[in-house]
């Protein structure tokens, strides 16, 4: 059985009565007829032959069922099939409940509750219940029991979890059979802006009636909610040796400036308390100074209640994170020069920390058990010094390829036999070069200079202006000159006659391995005392992104996921954890705290539905046998094109005295 | 032979199948006219032509005094003049030309080209000089004129080759086509003269001079006055891009008296000019216009 989509638009069938008029009042005119001169002819008025009967009769009745066509495309016609269960006549009623954290402010929440109780009171209905946000989705199908709802709703609270609303919205049309009558979305929420702006359905066109119902907002101020604070900002830094900056942001909501306390609480105790001005729609800092090692973390609390309750306090980690680990390897006959270059490099690295936490470790341990067994190892960096075929003993190459398949990062530097080290890193398939000759200046000659950086790359982003003077001012007194390296190796660093003085080898894993062509003693370079060698040892290491965004402290909002598969860690409500060397915080959404709402007229533009104000008939006409076994659009269209062909074809002027004089009926 | 009754095998629609220039002319000509031209003019000269009874009124120093001793009977000495006359046969093949009515067997191009063949071989039978200009702005055509039969056919030939196409002659084509008519010719000018008529009297000039005769013949379709037959046409000029949108069946009165009128003033400018005007349709019989036109001289002379 076919039924129309849009019966309305079966009107325009009255469109067929313009072939016909334009049939029977058709004129001719011609295509170009060549003619000697128009000097003696004037434009006329062309008569129309206006005839009783429609002329064509087959150019005719293909425009008719042109039109025809057209009027069955806009009516939008569909098969139903003759199963189709009729439709009930109890109405059927979803209501959709918004537990996201924001809820649980300005009393929200229990306006809820009391709209939800007073709606399952309506008899003859199907109820059904649905939640978004607050953590897991929760459903209840159509038909359940009002007192299974009603203890339900008691004892549900609002989440931490923003929850996805598009998501939402296509769970709710999966909940209604397609027997089900007249169908209703009852959308309880208070309508924050910064959750819903996005947000987008057409309800409507599903034969879905859509009723809002705002909560928790105020009377007075329909797009805005007052009476708001927030801690939205808290970070730990050193002050010193052993003390402790503990830095809060603490917004004001309002359009007046307030002046509120905030407390740091340790232990459970309170610790200090300030009292702040916050200006009207601002913010302001407070800053705490306590002892290193006494706590572990401490809160942020701001005393005065306010309309949302949930953002006044922020928890923070006291303690730093764990410090990334290095080691070096040496050759087993180390000289007093290895131990030099181990200090400079040793300090360095121990100096690349972040805000004052330190950030890297000296191990001495895991580099020594990583050389005796290549198994995996919290290693981040070792470093080779005086790199030369002892490498190649025992598994020490095994361990070295596995570290930096495991992402760790492996410097080397040259040892008293270049060719030995060429030849060890070549047979290991670690590195495959060169070495050519070493290059010296005597000494007072003028030294080998760096390179300009080339523009694209990371280095010449961080040794940018007078940043680059100092890298630039390296003297480097004797280096190894290498040649037909393998393809694949970055140079980051060259003197100023092309010579390679850094081979870098990057490894899927994010390993990293990098060879200086000299070594980081004063005999042979000054780099390892100015004050460019730790940006550039951090950069050629590849830890200056891992600096950028920390990997050790995490900072997560409610319902974002760290990690993957067995390791995953799911945030779900806001305060502070562990996973493994990571220090997470997980903090509530700052767009819980936004007091702006959109009201029912902006979010039903958003929301399209049936109008909840249409009678009961009409919703009735308009909603039974909605659903659609198939559409018949497709069809129609491919008629529609070639019955557009067939009137083309038609529609060709008649040849009369060849082309000339072809008349074209129009 | 033909004769001027059968004007079945003279109509244009037959004849311009002929694509042999030469013998169409001569099936025109000898089939047509014969007898009726004079293709030799008598009067003084140097060579006897013949005897004819004497007219009273005739000069005195004409009558052969001899016969009359002998006969007593007046009769006049006539001798064969020497002419040197000179044919210059103007065809205009502009676009406008290539025009061909439904009703109409053929375009006016072709009809002006079978009269011009037909007068370059009535100048070539009596022994006159025969030369050719013509073509467009784009394609002039310039034959000198001179005599002989392998003249004749190089002339049948050009003309042969011409198609009706481009725009009117330039003023320049004009003024080489004044300069190379000889003394003593004859010109005939076959156009539909449907356009730049206020340029005929610097153009046919010459004519006033006692030394050339000029003879304009217009060529128009029957469709040209009475346009076809339709509810509405679009006319597009055939030497320009002009276009307008018409009902023929409410102009087509209009149209004839304004060409009528055109005519009446093309035919005034070549009077002024002492240039013989004819206007004919490319449906008339070809044998009876030649015929027309043969008379036309004979009554002048």
């Amino acid at each position: 059985m076919i039924e129309f989509g849009q019966p309305l638009a079966l009107w325009t069938a009255l469109a067929l009565g313009l072939p016909i008029l334009a049939h029977m009042a058709y004129r001719q005119i011609t295509d170009k007829k060549r003619f000697p001169t128009l000097r003696f002819l004037r434009v006329s008025s062309i008569p129309r032959t206006g005839r009783r009967r429609p002329s064509d009769w087959v150019l005719l009745l293909v425009r008719c069922t042109l039109f025809s066509l057209i009027t069955l495309l806009l009516s939008d016609p569909y098969f139903k099939s003759a199963s189709t269960v009729p439709p009930s006549t109890e109405k059927s009623c979803l209501i959709v409940l918004d537990r996201s954290p924001s809820m649980s402010g300005w009393g929200g929440w229990e306006e809820a509750r009391s709209q939800i109780v007073e709606e399952l009171q309506v008899p003859s209905t199907r109820f059904g219940l649905l939640t978004f946000g607050g953590g897991e989705m929760i459903e209840h199908s159509m038909g359940t029991p009002v007192e299974q709802l009603l203890a339900l709703v008691q004892s549900m609270r609002p989440g931490f979890d923003t929850g996805n609303g598009q998501a939402l919205f296509g769970k709710i049309t999966d909940l209604f059979a397609t027997k089900d009558g007249e169908k209703e979305v009852l959308l309880i929420s208070d309508f924050q802006e910064s959750n819903w702006q996005g947000i987008y359905s057409n309800l409507a066109a599903k034969g879905i009636a859509v009723r809002m119902i705002p909560v928790g907002h105020d009377a007075q101020s329909p797009h805005s909610r007052i009476g708001n604070r927030a801690v939205v900002e808290a970070k730990v830094v050193p002050v010193g040796a052993d003390k402790l900056r503990i830095w809060a942001v603490v917004r004001n909501w309002d359009t007046k400036p307030v002046e509120t306390q905030v407390s740091l609480y340790a232990g459970s105790e309170l610790k200090k308390m300030q009292t702040v001005r916050l200006p009207s729609v601002g913010t302001a800092q407070v800053q705490f100074v306590m002892p290193v090692g006494d706590y572990a973390q401490a809160t942020v609390q701001l005393e005065e209640s306010d309309n949302l309750a949930i953002d006044n306090n922020r928890t923070v980690w006291l303690t730093p994170p764990p410090a990334k680990k290095f080691g070096f390897w040496m050759s087993p006959d180390s000289k007093d020069e290895d131990f030099q270059e181990m200090s400079y490099l040793g300090t360095a690295l121990e100096s690349a920390g972040d805000g004052g936490w330190n950030r890297w470790e000296v191990d001495v341990s895991l580099a020594d058990n990583l050389r005796l067994s290549p198994e995996s190892s919290d290693l981040s960096l070792l470093a080779i010094l005086g790199c030369s075929d002892w490498v190649t003993e025992g598994t020490q190459v095994e361990a070295v390829h596995r570290l930096l398949d495991e992402g760790g990062t492996v410097l080397l530097t040259p040892g008293e036999s270049p060719i030995r080290m060429n030849q060890a890193l070549r047979d290991s398939s670690l590195l495959n070069y060169t070495f050519v000759r070493f290059a010296r200046t005597p000494f007072r000659m003028a030294p080998f200079r760096i390179d300009t950086l080339p523009e694209e790359g990371r280095l010449s982003e961080v040794f940018s202006g007078d940043s680059s003077r100092d890298l630039y001012l390296s003297q480097i007194r004797k280096f190894c000159v290498l040649n037909d390296y393998e393809s694949g190796l970055s140079v980051p660093l060259r003197d100023r006659e092309g010579h390679p003085l850094v081979l870098c080898k990057e490894y899927a894993s994010g390993g990293r391995l990098v060879l200086f062509s000299f070594r980081l003693l004063p005999d042979w370079t000054d780099l390892p005392v100015r004050n460019s060698f730790l940006p550039l040892l951090v950069e050629l290491g590849g830890f200056g992104h891992s600096l950028e965004k920390d990997t050790t402290r995490v900072r997560l909002e409610v319902g974002e996921v760290l990690g993957e598969g067995d390791d995953l860690f799911v945030a779900q409500e806001p305060g502070l954890s562990k996973k493994g060397s990571q220090w997470v915080e997980v903090v509530l959404p700052l767009a819980e705290s936004m007091p702006e709402v959109f009201t029912v007229s902006e979010i039903s533009e958003q929301i399209r539905g049936l109008s909840a104000t249409a009678s009961a008939e009409e919703e009735k006409a308009s909603l039974i046998g909605k659903n659609r076994d198939s559409s018949l659009w497709a069809w129609i269209a491919g008629a529609l094109f070639l019955f557009l062909l067939l009137e083309n074809i038609l529609a060709k002027p008649p040849l009369k005295h060849g082309e000339k004089d072809s008349l074209l009926h129009a | 032979m033909v004769s001027t009754s059968d004007s079945a095998l003279l109509d244009p629609s037959h004849l311009s199948r002929i694509k042999d220039l030469s013998l169409l002319a001569r099936v025109v000509v000898d089939g047509a006219i014969f007898g009726v031209h004079r293709s030799v003019r008598q009067g003084r000269g140097a060579e006897f032509f013949q005897y004819r009874p004497y007219e009273p009124g005739e000069d005195l120093k004409s009558i052969d005094w001899k016969i009359y001793a002998k006969r007593d009977e007046l009769v006049s000495k006539t001798y064969q003049e020497d002419t040197n006359f000179s044919v210059c046969i103007i065809l205009d093949s502009s676009a406008s030309m290539g025009y061909q009515g439904e009703q109409a067997g053929c375009s006016k191009f072709k009809y002006a080209q079978m009269l011009a063949a037909c007068f370059a071989y009535l100048a070539f039978r009596q022994g006159d000089k025969v030369g050719l200009v013509g073509g467009s702005k784009e394609n002039p055509v310039f034959l000198p004129v001179s005599s002989g039969r392998g003249h004749f056919h190089r002339l049948l030939a050009a003309m042969g080759r011409m198609q009706a196409g481009g725009t009117d002659l330039s003023a320049t084509a004009w003024e080489k086509i004044q300069a190379s008519i000889p003394k003593r010719c004859l010109v005939v000018y076959l156009s539909d003269f449907l356009e730049n008529e206020d340029l005929l009297p610097a153009r046919l000039g010459f004519a006033r001079s006692s030394s050339y005769e000029c003879l304009c013949v217009q060529v128009l379709d029957d469709e040209e006055s009475t346009l076809p037959q339709a509810d509405a046409l679009r006319f597009v000029e055939m030497e320009g891009s002009a276009e307008i949108s018409t009902s023929p069946k409410l102009i087509s009165e209009e149209v004839q008296k304004k060409i009528a009128d055109h005519q009446e003033k093309v035919s005034r400018l070549c009077r002024e000019n002492s240039v013989d005007f004819e206007s004919v349709l490319s449906s008339d019989d070809l044998g009876y216009v030649l015929h027309q036109f043969i008379g036309l001289r004979g009554r002048k002379r």
